[in-house]
């Protein structure tokens, strides 16, 4: 069995680590360390069934409001007036880019 | 009659998938393609002692393109690149790099509800923390953590 700095995220502590795995135990660390490594590998392979997920979860994701956003919506739930100049809108649109 | 893979044929299925793995994680576009480049040199180097029985090519250029990135950033001790921190470095898992297994963990995914399914692509593919995954699908950040692992526990199943 992998000693526990194995099952170290990047930046964590073998303590840190030590805490997680106590907390949660071994089988929840090595499935996220496994679910990582097939997504790393799904960026590269680009399996269609996962993209097809990936970016249905993209679009119902990036279409949620967030608080600030909600704080433009009236209590009939419409949005009032979207105060974002063009350029927070592309850095908005961008964030979703690098992948 | 089994058709001999040839250097020029990967060149050509691969290279997009190649450089649609690096350039999301590199700021510099003549950085991505150096890169590029580095990753089928070292195809074409080694691309004689590959072995189709131990791994698929899909595999060993994947690996190949991952280990050059890594090498990158080690190299240039640049910490702002995208997407650095989500690099695995690991060669423990490296068995489960195939198509197959990408097929089995699309499955699994839809065995699971939305909402957790949601959680665990958002944060494992997208990098989204849990507490902004918790505010834009409107849960307590208890909660969001509590259907993770819960989410987590079930994927384990499906896929052991």
């Amino acid at each position: 069995m992998p000693a526990v700095s194995y099952y170290c995220v990047k930046n964590e502590t073998v303590t840190a680590a030590r805490k997680r795995q106590r907390t949660y135990g071994k089988d929840i660390i090595m499935t996220e360390q496994v679910l990582r490594t097939l997504f790393d590998f799904q960026k590269f392979a680009r399996n269609q069934k996962l993209d097809a997920m990936l970016e249905e979860t993209r679009s119902h994701f990036s279409q949620s409001l967030s608080e600030d956003e909600l704080a433009y919506v009236n209590a009939a739930g419409v949005p009032e007036m979207m105060r974002y100049s063009s350029r927070e809108q592309d850095d908005k649109d961008n964030q979703w880019n690098q992948y | 009659m089994e058709s001999i893979l040839t250097y020029e044929q990967v060149y050509q299925d691969y290279s997009r998938k190649v450089m649609g793995y690096i350039r999301p994680r590199i700021n510099n576009p003549a950085d991505a393609e150096d890169l590029h480049s580095a990753v089928f040199t070292k195809v074409y180097e080694k691309f004689s002692t590959f072995d189709q029985t131990k791994a698929s090519i899909s595999t060993w250029v994947y690996t190949i393109a991952r280990n050059t990135l890594i090498d990158f950033f080690r190299t240039n001790k640049i910490h702002d690149e995208l997407g650095e921190e989500d690099i695995v470095e690991e060669d423990a898992f490296q068995g489960i790099f195939n198509e197959e297994t990408l097929d089995e963990l699309a499955e699994a995914l839809k065995k699971l509800p939305e909402r957790e399914r949601e959680i665990i692509l958002l944060h494992y593919y997208y990098n989204k923390q849990l507490k902004e995954i918790a505010l834009k699908l409107h849960m307590s950040y208890s909660n969001c953590k509590l259907v993770h692992n819960k989410a987590l526990m079930k994927l384990r199943q499906y896929l052991s």
